[in-house]
């Protein structure tokens, strides 16, 4: 950030967009954690979105909840009326002043592996809001991650929200890690439609951490949908063969351990209430 | 180089930065060294300070996200003279050995007790994640912010 | 209301400035035309330097000085005892880190663009990263003419024949991981040159003295001419014993050259990667025992990894050599401690000083043998472990206070709740619970071999408004050395604590007292300051005497009144003082601490290893997440051999804070090494336990049974607060899971490995194929 020159600070999103839009070499500023360590000597311009407050709500409205992108982890965390994944994973980030700072936005935009919140959000079907001056844009977060998410938006976007319907489905998250302020060493989020007897309707499984990026497990809820519970014993045979993120920590064994534990205790925590 | 301008416990200070300097860069250069350097990477917490009202790592944070904000360091909260109940309890506690851990835990502590005066021992063991400490063990800290929260509630002021 | 402790329960002399931010570490002076300094490190482990081109670096705007190994302005070598570690490297790398070019400038920023424009070419060599390969006759050859700095030995009695005559025997081989300090405040020193042709270096340290040593050594001034001052030391726990003496001869070679104050503040994953380190060692402890569970027997191999350099390596391995055995009376002891050279991270002193690495292995195989012969693992400490009737320590000694390890067995099992948790540990679903113990015996103070060192002084200065100046030579790195000084000196003279103001060490105004390690801060400043006292207070006394015409005898000072036993004639403290300095009186001494020679057999490692000994036990209750070997701590009982309690609040402090940093060993803190690299520098990935790890419960007792050579019965607690926390932790999982455990630390992965190594699924890891 060493060619920096210029310092914006809009106070609203059509200030904000026209920024984007304009602004030689831009880039976004939301909770401000991560720009300290860019080394990118191209950027020009700093747009500082912590005025913008159309950004700060949580709402509930058209039967969808919104979480506009400069939502802290704080304010997810603390919201009882949240899907409890939600507010699981807003509280696995980092520690307090971490999470005092970090938004929906940065972890769903930052793109690094040890970002809790997207997993969490992609399990319920999450859909990212990307506006500019020319419009919005709807996009899956599955869709996001298809590519690095730097690389999904467009240069004169902004994310201005998450949106997610059936919010309140059986769903639970969990971070496997050393400590509880530790990156995540692999990060789970299970949710369905519904559960009948041992069956399972609509399952999503998601990983973060042991992949760059969130990944479904679309073997996995394959399986989870056809034999229901049953198919926790046979997760096993699904991982031999799948390829992790190489990570110093741990081996790759003991990662996919923890996918096939995490999997198990998800999906019955999702059954039995929520609460891992 | 952009010019910026902020306070720092009430007083304006105004200077120039560039892209890549951090508030804790630009708070220790103007004097205010009670905001600790203990890492590279924003995982000590020593830096920690209060910035309208938010408690975050100044180690993170860009200088110039600082402009037209007020910071707060522990300066503010009390002197020798008049301690603030939090300094008075963790000297009573005990919880103060090596101290460099300290002036952010007490600001991480204040920002607790301005949110949640009457915080439960969880409550206070997450308010108090984001600061690593080697050496008292944590024990002696978390009961100096319950006797911090005792303190103020009698003074009947925050 | 206060159970122990001697002290008049004022805040600690450090608590205020702390608390309001005022307290200055070394980074926060900035004195007129200061320089930063910066180091270049080699990026790789083991090679040969082809060339270091700085010419780039030179021209960079605001630096000031960038010195290879030919710019040095003095001598290029600074080893502490061995001669065989360069202050800059001129041919060979021996470590990740090692120092190659010194760089000074006007700010950080111009010092970084310095450091990245420093062309470094490097012919890479086969290192040596295993030290179990150290005297394979390959090996590569790290330092010197062997890999092999100094063997330690114990011998006593006839170890083959006690293996011959057993009837079990338990063997077992540890790998046991090394530690970072992770001392909050980085290391970090400041020298200028006075006009007079001194100079004064401040520095956060636990020696001031030895600083003084390399400096005046390096700049070839006479000691008299270097003054250190300890700034207020943010963490020290060994890691800044020895190692400060590098960035401190550093910053001296900068500012010698560019005649400037230069202050160098190493950067934390630098810190991490390069200063001294816990040793890792591998230890094969064999135990010959009875069916009775007596052991006749112990036989040990332990493998010192030291790194590239000897630092104090060898010192640690004293100490670890001859507390190997444990807190127990054995006939027949052989053990061989080998310090090796590698290219791993730099061994050196760190809290416990290799006892504790040691304990691990002595207190799990005690649990072996129990298991073996169906015992309890008390009853098989008290079997062998030293009591009034079996006295004898592995040195050979009588030990005059055996009798305290009994005491402290029966107080350790009764407050950890052992019989209600051992018999039957809970176990629901995926969780097994589980209780350990851990039991060791530490010699306080310098081992035998550092007996040279073994000195400190006190300067007392009564002023004549009756206040009190006190310069020790031990320093405050947080743990409380000031305060219990001042508690020592106030109770020796009889006078209220805060009349007295200790000052953190001043190598000008103090003769040189020797390291604060060793937990020996309590033991040799406390006694400099009682030998002070004794010299001071008779000359108080004689004064008031006259002052109140009766014979000194008659007199005692007690709160700060001198006083007939029948209070008939009383005078107070400061009216004696004021005519004490009408008189023309001398108000200072020097009061002196030498510890008593000892002899000592360094071959079979009998005779007088330590000055007197403290014992400690740790009771650790686990809960064990057996699909991911996530270990939970429950709770944690620590009781501890003390003497006497100088203050209740300091020493319930040491003990959090040793069972937090034993904790943090025994599960978390590990070592990812590519090639001598640390691949998890710094905080992100070197976790140490916060807030949320705290156990729910850490109980406490003291048992004080006063030490005859302790002021006031008083041994010390620095090191035995931590020893054996780690120890326990591995027999509690060990009762957790049924399974030996032979590896710390105990991190989640590892936990899981030793499940299913022990059930039969022997994946290797993939990346280790």
């Amino acid at each position: 950030m060493k060619n920096v020159e210029k310092f914006i600070r809009p106070t609203n999103i059509s200030e904000l967009l026209e920024a984007r839009a304009k602004e030689e070499n831009n880039i976004l500023l939301a909770g401000g954690t991560s720009l300290i360590f860019s080394k990118d000597a191209s950027v020009r311009t700093i747009i500082d979105m912590s005025e913008v407050n159309e950004l700060k709500n949580i709402e509930f409205s058209d039967g969808k909840l919104k979480l506009g992108a400069m939502v802290t982890m704080t304010q997810l965390r603390h919201r009882s009326d949240l899907p409890v994944a939600i507010r699981n994973a807003a509280l696995s980030v980092a520690s307090t002043p971490i999470r005092n700072v970090v938004t929906v936005g940065g972890e769903v935009m930052r793109g690094v592996y040890w970002n809790d919140l997207p997993v969490a959000l992609m399990a319920l079907d999450a859909v990212a809001v990307f506006a500019s001056t020319t419009g919005e844009r709807a996009m899956p977060l599955e869709e996001v991650f298809s590519l690095h998410p730097t690389k999904t938006i467009r240069p004169d976007e902004v994310l201005t929200r998450v949106e997610l319907t059936d919010y309140m489905r059986p769903a639970a998250f969990h971070k496997f890690s050393k400590t509880a302020t530790d990156y995540a060493i692999a990060s789970i989020a299970f949710s369905a439609r519904s559960f009948e007897g041992s069956t399972v309707r609509e399952p999503k499984v998601v990983v973060g951490a042991v992949t760059p990026l969130p990944r479904r497990l679309n073997d996995v809820e394959r399986l989870l949908s056809e034999k229901g519970e049953s198919a926790l014993e046979e997760l096993e045979t699904l991982f031999s063969g799948f390829k992790t993120r190489p990570d110093f920590r741990v081996s790759a064994e003991y990662q996919r351990n923890l996918m096939i534990v995490g999997i198990r205790r998800l999906f019955r925590a999702a059954r039995d209430g929520g609460e891992e | 180089m952009m010019d910026i301008s902020f306070k720092v416990n009430g007083k304006e200070l105004h200077v120039s930065v560039t892209g890549n300097e951090s508030l804790l860069d630009v708070l220790r250069k103007n004097g205010f060294t009670s905001v600790k350097r203990g890492c590279s990477e924003g995982e000590c917490g020593a830096c920690g300070v209060i910035v309208d009202g938010v408690y975050l790592k100044s180690c993170l944070m860009l200088a110039v996200q600082a402009h037209g904000r007020e910071v707060m360091t522990v300066e503010a909260l009390g002197d020798v003279q008049e301690p603030h109940p939090i300094q008075v309890a963790v000297v009573e506690e005990g919880a103060v050995q090596c101290g460099f851990c300290t002036p952010s835990r007490i600001l991480a502590s204040y920002s607790l007790l301005q949110n949640s005066p009457n915080p439960s021992d969880d409550e206070v063991k997450e308010a108090l994640d984001g600061n690593l400490c080697r050496c008292t063990g944590y024990v002696k800290q978390l009961s100096a912010v319950k006797k911090a929260a005792e303190l103020i509630g009698k003074e009947g002021e925050a | 209301m206060k159970k122990y402790g001697i002290d008049q329960g004022l805040p600690r002399p450090d608590a205020h400035a702390k608390v309001t931010g005022k307290a200055r570490y070394v980074n926060d002076y900035h004195p007129p035309k200061m320089l930063i300094g910066g180091i270049v490190g080699s990026p790789v482990a083991s090679g040969r330097i082809k060339s270091i081109d700085v010419s780039e670096a030179r021209r960079v705007p605001g630096i000031h000085a960038v010195l290879t190994a030919d710019d040095l302005p003095g001598p290029n070598s600074m080893g502490i005892i061995y001669d065989d570690q360069p202050v800059l490297v001129k041919d060979r790398v021996r470590m990740v880190g090692d120092r190659l070019v010194l760089i000074a400038g006007e700010t950080r920023e111009a010092v970084e663009e310095a450091k990245r424009r420093v062309k470094v070419d490097i012919e890479p060599l086969p290192g040596l990263y295993d030290v179990t390969r150290a005297l394979d006759p390959d090996a590569p050859v790290v330092n010197g003419d062997s890999n092999l700095i100094r063997e330690f030995k114990v011998i006593h009695g006839d170890v083959e024949s006690a293996a011959h005559d057993a009837e079990i025997t338990i063997s077992g081989e540890y790998h046991i991981g090394g530690q970072e300090h992770a001392y909050l405040e980085p290391q970090g020193t400041l020298a200028f040159p006075e006009a007079d042709g001194s100079w004064t270096v401040y520095v956060t340290a636990q020696c001031p003295f030895y600083v003084r040593a390399a400096v005046a050594r390096f700049l070839k001034l006479p000691i008299s001419m270097v003054h250190v001052v300890q700034t207020v030391t943010g963490g020290g726990f060994g890691g800044k014993e020895d190692y400060p003496n590098e960035p401190a001869v550093c910053a001296a070679a900068l500012a010698k050259v560019t005649g400037r104050p230069v202050k160098l503040i190493y950067a934390r994953d630098y810190d991490m990667q390069v200063t001294t380190k816990r040793h890792p060692m591998v230890i094969r402890h064999t135990l010959h025992a009875r069916r009775d569970g007596k052991v006749v027997g112990v036989d040990l191999e332990i493998l010192v990894d030291a790194g590239a350099y000897a630092g104090l390596s060898t010192v640690v391995a004293e100490r670890a050599n001859i507390s190997s055995v444990g807190p127990y009376e054995i006939p027949n002891i052989r053990v061989s401690t080998k310090v090796l050279y590698t290219n791993n991270l730099f061994g050196g002193p760190y809290r416990g000083f290799g006892a504790p690495q040691v304990a691990a292995a002595h207190e799990s195989q005690m649990d072996r043998l129990a298991s073996a012969l169906g015992m309890d693992p008390f009853e098989v400490r008290r079997i062998n472990g030293v009591s009034r009737e079996h006295p004898m320590f592995a040195s050979g000694e009588n030990l005059p206070q055996a009798h305290i390890y009994p005491e402290l067995l029966d107080r350790l099992e009764e407050l950890s709740g052992w019989k209600q948790y051992r018999n039957q540990p809970a176990s629901s679903g995926r969780y097994r619970e589980g209780i350990g113990i851990g039991t060791i015996i530490y010699g306080v103070n310098l081992h035998s071999g550092g007996q040279r060192l073994d000195r400190s002084a006190a300067y007392i200065i009564v002023q004549q408004d009756g206040s009190v100046n006190v310069a020790v030579g031990v320093t405050e790195m947080g743990q409380g050395a000031l305060a219990a000084m001042r508690t020592m000196a106030a109770r020796a003279l009889g006078i209220s604590e805060d009349l007295i103001y200790v000052t953190q060490v001043d190598t000008n105004q103090v003769p040189d007292s020797g390291p604060t390690v060793a937990s020996r801060a309590t033991v040799s400043g406390g006694r400099a300051i009682l030998d002070a006292v004794s010299k001071l207070r008779p000359r108080f006394l004689e004064v008031a005497a006259d002052m109140l015409g009766v014979s000194p005898g008659a007199l005692d000072l007690r709160d700060g009144v001198f006083s007939t036993s029948d209070g008939s004639a009383l005078v107070s403290w400061p009216e004696v003082t004021a005519e004490y300095y009408v008189r023309r009186l001398n108000p200072a001494v020097v009061g002196w601490f030498r510890s008593p020679d000892r002899e000592y057999d360094h071959d079979t490692g009998q005779g007088r290893a330590y000055m007197f000994y403290a014992f400690a036990g740790h009771a650790v209750r686990v809960r064990v997440d057996t699909e991911t070997g996530k270990v939970d701590v429950l709770d944690v009982t620590a009781v501890h051999d003390v003497g006497r309690v100088i203050s209740e609040v300091g020493i319930e402090g040491q003990v959090h804070g040793g069972v937090i940093q034993g904790l943090g060993w025994a599960l978390l803190e590990e070592f990812r090494m590519k090639e001598g690299r640390m691949l998890n520098a710094g905080f992100t990935d070197y976790l140490i336990p916060t807030a949320m790890d705290a156990p729910a419960d850490i109980k406490m007792y003291f048992i004080e049974d006063p030490e005859p050579q302790g002021p006031f019965g008083a041994k010390g607690i620095g090191e035995p607060s931590f020893i054996s926390v780690g120890a326990a932790v591995m027999n509690a999982v060990y009762h957790a899971l049924g399974t030996e455990v032979d590896i710390l630390p105990l991190t989640p992965e590892n936990v899981w490995r030793l499940m299913n190594r022990s059930a039969g699924n022997n994946a290797a890891r993939e990346d280790e194929k």
